[in-house]
């Protein structure tokens, strides 16, 4: 037996013992390749899947397309050739290793045995075969194959390059994972067509290589004449051999790699959307672009199918798609570099030309087949996903809207927004309050643009120090009226009707403080708009004022909490904005106030909760100083929404649970918040779960602290009730501008929630929400008849087969500003909606059932 | 420790110990490569 082994292995003879040695090293060395390197290679291409599936961002391997501006070139060409450089440093060490181990030990260069070298299909096949167990990049395999063309020729060492690159099974198993079957399909079937022609293809022309049995012939001579060394020393022998010829073509290889990084580096660099909607359309013109630049680029083993999920989400087509996925993979610059080595130059030029060629004919086919089954077919299957998520685009330069804020923040001067339809034509336009200068009142057109009526509206307040503003119909004429709250008087604009406004005078503005935010809400429950604004002021008692509407222009101040406020405020609270929620599901309207603990530089809120007392018939006010009711834990917790008050950006909704400390991921949110200033809560994708949107601080803001921190423009996804996935930057345009104020309405009313943000000394932004989730949506208008017009303060619930939601019409959301009076709900994938409850401010419900989704819905008052 | 270690500390030592068994394998038909010429210079150098 022992005999057979060793006739069989030849280890009775010096090549034969070199080759068993060099086997066995082999194996250990491919088992720590696959351990340490390929397998986990397989997270880092599903991280680039990721991030290049990412809405609104694409990269790949560290380059991403509509990067934020303030990255250079430079740096973003070095972010990626390092990148890929990277990636493909430890299969380059492995590939050296293994090509000196194989040229040492497995088939030396009298070597008699291995692969026999039998005809041209037969070599081409064994290299084809080989080469998927080597598992590398068609650049990383070339030292190996090279070693390999000892035995198997040219076409061996073709099929190995092609094998390991193109038919290797984790590449093989994501192209179905990640596209869809036609591609898929087409990958597996150029990589097979590829690896079993190109090699004798390139052989024809190429003058015939020294035939085999020569060789053969002259070793076993040689073999017959040597003597038989001990293991030892031919372990010895040969490991000095190995090291040696590996270390040569680290020298030879490893300097054409880096360059080669950073060539294919520049080469990505000019990839954005405009060039692959261009150029790599599903037309002859793209497959030929696509053909050559996958022959132009060398990628790491994997990575080809990352570039090409990437290009096909920036626009490329699907047949260009499948022809680049073969030859990015096939070969590169480098791969012929290296096997210019070992094969003449015409062969190399044969090589490129039919892996070019195939890989064209591929996409051509995939072009045909594609017209027959494209129809209603995703190129990529991750694409599914990503064509759900809403992403936002900056509209603001073709909106007309040209408004460039001027502030003072250190004075707390903040630029608020305010969101109102003045002329009532569904539309809802924005009002901008100013730090240093004019007002200004953009009508809404209804189709993205806005036109500047505030000269013709004369809302502007010229010579006012602006910081917020709230908007309803306080005085029920059916028009909502705008409250500006300044640094010094404040300003009350009536709207006439008739698309203008006037300075009204009324005893409100007797007030010559510094106010911040206002809010309207009916909170006698009268039918008539009270108000609340809050002050920046060292006196307590002036810090928070409320005045009740007595109709005819009129308000009478609420004194009752001036007792806690003198006994709660201090001058380490600063007062922020005020907010009027019914936080407790009452019918009646209960007072929020957000401030900032200048001590532990916190925000948190008060809170007075409204119990309204009826005396003599009459209705009175009764509120109830409850700071802590927020942390109740018996809160109402009928509403999936989750009922949140951050910082000073208050809102976000409505009733549901509240214990927020105690869940670590809004617990996270919370610590941010205190130093954000403008947060919506908003269903921004219309999955029934409402989002966050943070906007960056300004930049002198937490003076008092030192806190230099600066929060970037955040949207947070709410996933479900109990997961906010993480922070995605990427949905928003982000630039280096700090946010004073924020506001979200759907403008253009096509069922999104699109965002207005107030920069920082820098120009008005408007981000409209691309839509195109397939989810459905509800937007609300109610209006009051015996109540108040706006309806501030109803409560909605509707029903779907996914449960039930309720929402409060509020508009106070974020610091100093006001957003939609419509209601807005997301509803997911649910097709109706069951059940639609109203509950008016008075007590009236009013119940709808079976109510249609995708819809705009206006709602009266019920007169009964 | 860096993302980037491995790839800086794998061939690092790989190349580095193959360079060093180039150097002290003695080769075997008196070759004059690179190798042997460093291992000629560092005996002369311990000899001095």
């Amino acid at each position: 037996m022992q005999n057979y082994i060793s006739s069989k292995l030849k280890t009775n003879t010096n090549d034969g013992r070199k080759r068993l040695i060099g086997i066995l090293l082999f194996i250990i060395i491919l088992a720590l390749f696959f351990s340490f390197n390929r397998l986990p290679k397989l997270d880092i291409v599903g991280e680039d899947l990721s991030a290049v599936t990412s809405p609104g961002q694409q990269c790949f391997q560290g380059f991403c397309i509509e990067r934020e501006e303030g990255t250079s070139f430079i740096s973003k060409w070095v972010t990626f050739s390092t990148t890929y450089l990277r990636l493909v440093t430890v299969g380059m060490t492995f590939a050296f290793v293994i090509a000196g181990l194989s040229e040492a030990f497995i088939f030396p260069p009298n070597s008699t045995r291995g692969f026999e070298s039998g005809s041209w299909f037969s070599r081409t096949i064994k290299g084809a075969a080989a080469g998927p167990v080597m598992n590398l990049c068609s650049a990383c395999i070339v030292p190996v194959s090279s070693a390999f063309h000892r035995r198997a020729g040219v076409e061996g060492a073709l099929g190995m390059v092609q094998g390991s690159a193109t038919m290797n099974i984790p590449a093989l198993s994501m192209v179905f994972f990640v596209f869809n079957p036609l591609l898929g399909l087409s990958r597996l079937i150029l990589a097979v067509v590829g690896a079993l022609t190109i090699p004798p293809l390139v052989a024809l022309t190429i003058k015939k290589e020294p035939q085999q049995k020569d060789l053969i012939d002259i070793v076993e001579n040689n073999t017959i004449l040597e003597s038989i060394l001990p293991w030892k020393t031919i372990f010895i022998e040969t490991l000095r051999e190995w090291s040696k010829i590996t270390l040569g073509y680290l020298t030879r290889m490893g300097p054409i790699m880096i360059v080669a990084g950073f060539a294919s580096g520049l080469a990505i660099q000019w990839l954005n959307p405009g060039i692959v909607n261009t150029y790599l359309g599903n037309n002859l013109l793209g497959l030929a672009i696509a053909a050559t630049f996958g022959i132009l680029i060398n990628v790491p083993l994997l990575f080809e199918i990352p570039l090409v999920a990437l290009l096909l989400l920036l626009g490329m087509g699907t047949a260009p798609a499948a022809t680049l996925l073969f030859t990015a993979a096939a070969a590169g610059p480098v791969t012929f570099w290296g096997l210019a080595g070992i094969l003449p130059k015409k062969s190399i030029a044969s090589f490129a030309i039919s892996t070019w060629i195939i890989g064209f004919l591929g996409g051509l086919i995939v072009l045909g087949v594609g017209t027959i089954l494209w129809k209603d077919t995703q190129p990529l299957k991750i694409q599914m996903q990503q064509s759900k998520i809403n992403t936002y685009s900056d509209i603001t330069e073709t909106s007309g809207v040209n408004f460039t804020t001027n502030s003072n923040l250190q004075n707390y001067n903040n630029t608020g927004i305010v969101i109102l339809d003045f002329d009532n034509d569904s539309f809802e336009d924005i009002y901008i309050i100013n730090g240093e200068g004019p007002n200004e009142l953009f009508h809404n057109q209804g189709d993205k643009s806005f036109l500047n009526v505030t000269k013709s509206s004369n809302t502007y307040d010229i010579n006012a120090l602006g910081t917020g503003g709230c908007a309803a119909d306080y005085d029920n004429d059916g028009d909502e009226d705008i409250f500006v709250t300044n640094q010094g008087q404040n300003t009350l604009f009536k709207n006439n009707g008739d698309g203008t406004f006037s300075k009204t005078k009324t005893n409100i503005l007797n007030d010559n403080s510094h106010s911040i935010g206002c809010a309207w809400g009916d909170i006698n429950n009268d039918g008539w708009l009270d108000l609340i604004y809050t002050n920046h002021t060292n006196n307590p008692v002036n810090s928070i004022k409320l005045f009740i509407n007595t109709k005819n222009n009129e308000f009478e101040e609420f004194n009752s909490i001036k007792n806690d406020l003198t006994n709660y405020i201090n001058n380490n609270l600063k007062i922020l904005q005020p907010a009027l929620i019914d936080i407790n599901s009452d019918n009646n309207l209960d007072v929020v106030i957000i401030y900032k603990n200048l001590n532990t530089n916190t925000l948190n809120q008060l809170i007075w909760i409204n119990q309204i007392q009826t005396l003599n018939n009459q209705k009175q006010i009764n509120l109830i100083f409850n700071k802590e009711f927020l942390l109740s834990p018996e809160f109402d917790q009928k509403s999936r929404v989750k009922k949140i008050y951050f910082g000073n950006n208050i809102v976000i909704s409505e009733t549901g649970e509240v214990n927020l400390i105690n869940n670590p991921i809004l617990a996270t949110f919370f610590r941010h918040f205190k130093i954000g200033w403008g947060a919506i809560n908003f269903d921004y994708n219309n999955d029934g779960y409402d989002d966050i949107f943070i906007s960056k601080n300004p930049p002198d803001y937490d003076q008092e602290s030192n806190n230099s921190n600066q929060l970037p423009i955040q949207l947070s996804i709410n996933e479900d009730i109990e997961k906010f996935s993480p922070i995605l930057t990427e949905n928003i345009p982000s630039d280096n501008t700090q946010i004073n104020a924020v506001a979200y309405s759907d403008l253009d009313l096509d069922g999104c929630l699109d965002i207005v943000v107030s920069p920082y000394k820098a120009p008005l932004k408007i981000f409209h929400n691309s839509c195109k989730s397939q989810n459905n949506w509800l937007n609300l208008k109610l209006e009051g008849k015996s109540i108040n017009k706006n309806a501030i303060g109803a409560q909605i619930h509707i029903s779907t087969e996914n449960g039930t939601q309720i929402k409060n019409l509020n508009t106070n959301v974020g610091q100093a500003s006001q957003s939609s009076s419509k209601i807005h709900f997301g509803l997911g994938e649910s097709k109706s909606i069951k059940s639609l409850t109203v509950f008016w401010p008075n007590g009236k419900i009013s119940e709808y059932k079976n109510i249609d989704v995708n819809q705009h819905l206006s709602l009266s008052e019920p007169r009964e | 420790m860096p993302e980037w270690w491995l790839e800086v500390v794998l061939p690092s030592t790989i190349f580095g110990l193959m360079l060093i068994l180039w150097i002290i394998i003695p080769p075997k038909n008196n070759e004059d490569d690179f190798g042997s010429k460093i291992r000629s210079l560092i005996i002369k150098m311990v000899k001095k």
